[in-house]
């Protein structure tokens, strides 16, 4: 049986999954992508799905029945040994399927085991060797970079662009561009270009005073907008740049993991969460905390922390989160998301907390000149 | 009767800014500085869940008239009904120099009354605590469908949180016992000071507590000593859920619509003197005009607009709102997977305002 292979939508990350496939040389017609999910995927997600699941799995669960309706028959999910509920998606999903009379191979890629990892994809190959299964997952890191770059860059550039829209334009441009090219040599020297393109592309509105407020939280959450109902542009309308402080890197930058000199971001904040969180306790809730003081110390104004309802790690680094906040004096705005989180109740919490944050902020500067805003003083990669 | 307010101003505030989208959010400290002058008059409009407020005030922030009313579901009614009210109050002549709306139906309202500013009713709320009293430490405030904790230091809010996932806690829990025990809401708290010996209820999910209402009552405990161990629930739910980790200290402000029940502010009261987070039962402030806070606040910020930008003439529509014929019509876009509901606002036949949909192809 010729295998039609599936993955779940993830973010702007769907497009690296899209690219590892294309990069091992599966024909095209073979790759089923999954659509941009709708409130129809949530609901054939919740419907499956056990009542008291997290909503990334339910999520996850809807974009796999959508892709496995449109012909699919071997899924890859993310999974692994010890990190939380996540680790048992894949296996959950595939007796889900079973059930619903789907006959459906299921992968796990599991980032702990490098090599397995290597051989599961090597197996839907064309005829890779072990060498040129290495070279293209290569190409995927390094595009990693390029795509958490634009990200960020977006977000910045979104709450203080002048022609509205222009940034998400110059955007679709890079990300077009980025996954056109095949050379790591070429993808290494674009990355180099892309704050310039946004530079000179988009123009930004000098007097603008905006606050700096990070996200925290669940990776999936984070990163996928059908769940924090589009939070970070809601942030940039009301003239907030932002950014996530979670990526995808942590689990496939093998460079920076082999080599000792390199102090990934995710250990930063581990290492600044040690007072308060002794041990890894899972998903995010570590590096939750971590960015919060990190970030304060960078002089940034507020935290939101988004995940999903019965998450444990970030239950666990919500209950430390007040005590962070009282010994730094950084704000967090907690905001638990399931399918059912209303919209107004979102935004109505998001402008409170904005216009909070701009009286302490007032307050604390004194009368002191705002700071000049440029992506370089943004940036603190 | 729309005209500009000629009103002398506050200096320094006067100065000659465009009005843009930065100082509409100004600043608390700021809102609090500014004046008008003492013949100008602002309205704010808060269309919530449950009740509709309406409050006028002047130039030095006094509250001039006000009207409290249900929403009942229909928010454009009761609009026009509160206008209708405050117009025979106040009289038909009078003028409004600034007007601000909001509430969860801010949208809506600022449209049907011509707003000069719409704003989320927790910057309101605070706003209008901290005119109230400068001295306040902490808020908190129980609406209808949330509740939430906004801790202040120096007169500037530094810390805030809001319920998410649960309303347990809230005023609708409280309004669903009163329902089924059928007693008015308004007589509930009257009635929890009457008892000295709470009944444990298990107040974390409003049906549970239902349950085991409805057990308490079978056991043969008396209906005071069962709406007294809801109130604890109440305050129990609130102060573990929002208020867990906050640095709470006094003067605490409360208010909202629960702020009215008698045996809730009772039950805070001890439970907070208890925790030691008050020393004393006069740290718990209600503030004289608790039910209208949220448009007392928008009213403040309407006038701060109107003030700053002297030459800038309100768009309120006047007192005729009643008389408008004002429709929402709802339709499904099936454009896309994602079915988003639309809402269209028209006046007098004439669309003015659509709403709703994810990818903003229907906004106007």
């Amino acid at each position: 049986m010729e295998s039609y292979v599936t993955y779940p939508h993830f973010g702007p990350l769907t497009l690296l999954f899209k690219a590892i496939f294309q990069e091992l040389e599966v024909p095209e017609e073979r790759i089923i992508n999954p659509s941009p999910p709708s409130k129809r995927t949530l609901e054939i997600g919740s419907e499956n799905s056990p009542e008291w699941m997290c909503t990334p799995f339910k999520l996850s669960l809807g974009s796999l029945i959508e892709c496995i309706e449109r012909g699919a028959n071997h899924v890859f999910q993310i999974g692994g040994i010890g990190t939380c509920r996540a680790s048992c998606y894949g296996p959950v999903q595939r007796v889900i399927t079973e059930d619903l009379g789907y006959d459906v191979k299921y992968t796990n890629i599991d980032y702990h085991l490098p090599l397995e990892m290597m051989k599961d994809l090597r197996s839907v190959s064309n005829n890779f060797s072990a060498w040129q299964s290495i070279k293209a997952l290569r190409k995927i890191w390094v595009k990693n970079y390029s795509l958490d770059l634009t990200e960020h860059l977006i977000n910045f550039y979104r709450g203080v662009e002048i022609e509205k829209g222009k940034t998400d334009k110059v955007a679709k441009e890079v990300y077009d561009k980025l996954f056109s090219i095949r050379k790591v040599k070429e993808v290494k020297r674009f990355h180099k270009q892309i704050p310039g393109i946004f530079k000179k592309e988009v123009q930004i509105d000098e007097d603008a005073d905006p606050l700096k407020i990070g996200i925290i939280g669940e990776i999936y959450v984070v990163l996928e907008p059908m769940l924090h109902l589009d939070l970070y542009r809601r942030l940039n309308n009301l003239g907030v740049i932002c950014r996530n402080t979670v990526s995808l890197k942590k689990f496939t930058d093998l460079p920076a993991k082999l080599n000792p000199f390199v102090k990934e971001y995710y250990k930063i904040y581990r290492e600044k969460a040690r007072p308060y969180i002794q041990q890894y306790c899972g998903g995010d809730g570590q590096e939750s905390i971590g960015a919060t003081i990190l970030l304060r110390e960078l002089g940034w104004d507020g935290m939101v922390h988004v995940w999903p309802f019965s998450c444990m790690p970030e239950l666990s680094a919500q209950s430390v989160i007040p005590s962070v906040t009282n010994d730094y004096g950084m704000p967090v705005l907690p905001m638990i998301v399931d399918e059912q989180t209303g919209e107004a109740g979102f935004q109505t919490r998001l402008e409170a907390y904005v216009d909070m944050l701009k009286i302490k902020r007032e307050n604390e500067r004194q009368g002191k000149p705002k700071e000049k805003i440029s992506w370089e003083t943004f940036n603190y990669d | 009767m729309t005209e500009n307010c000629d009103c002398p101003k506050d200096e320094g505030m006067t100065s000659t800014e465009t009005h843009s989208k930065k100082e509409m959010l100004g600043s608390t400290q700021e809102s609090l500085a500014v004046e008008g002058s003492s013949n100008c008059f602002y309205l704010g409009v808060d269309v919530g869940s449950i009740s509709t407020n309406l409050a006028i005030i002047d130039g030095q922030k006094n509250l001039v008239d006000s009207v409290y009313i249900r929403t009942e579901g229909r928010p454009i009614q009761s609009i026009q009904h509160g206008v209708t009210l405050l117009k025979e109050k106040v009289g038909e002549s009078f003028q409004i120099h600034g007007v601000g709306a909001t509430g969860s139906a801010r949208q809506l309202t600022g449209l049907i009354v011509g707003a000069d500013v719409v704003r989320n009713e927790i910057t309101a709320h605070s706003l209008a605590s901290l005119n109230e009293n400068s001295e306040i430490q902490t808020i908190m405030e129980i609406g209808g469908q949330d509740s939430k904790i906004i801790i202040i230091r120096n007169g500037v809010p530094i810390d805030f949180a809001m319920n998410t996932v649960c309303a347990a806690g809230t005023g609708s829990f409280l309004d669903q016992q009163a329902n089924r025990l059928e007693i008015p809401i308004e007589d509930f708290g009257d009635l929890a000071l009457k008892s000295d010996n709470a009944v444990a209820i298990a107040g974390r999910c409003t049906v549970f507590a239902e349950s085991d209402m409805i057990h308490k009552q079978q056991l043969g405990h008396s209906v005071e000593d069962i709406i007294r161990g809801l109130s604890e629930a109440l305050v129990r739910n609130y102060l573990n859920n929002v208020g867990k980790g906050k640095d709470i200290t006094g003067p605490i402000m409360l208010q909202g619509g629960v702020a009215a029940n008698v045996g809730i502010r009772d039950a805070f009261r001890r439970s907070l003197i208890k925790q030691e987070k008050i020393k004393h039962e006069d740290e718990i402030i209600v503030p004289e005009h608790y039910d209208v806070m949220g448009a007392i606040g928008v009213a403040i910020l309407a006038m701060n607009k109107m003030v700053k930008n002297p030459k800038m003439k309100t768009n309120f529509v006047g007192w005729q709102i009643p008389d408008i014929n004002f429709k929402t019509k709802g339709f499904e876009c099936k454009d896309c997977p994602n079915i988003c509901e639309v809402i269209e606002v028209l006046m007098e036949d004439e669309v003015i305002a659509r709403w709703g949909s994810k990818c903003g192809k229907w906004d106007i």
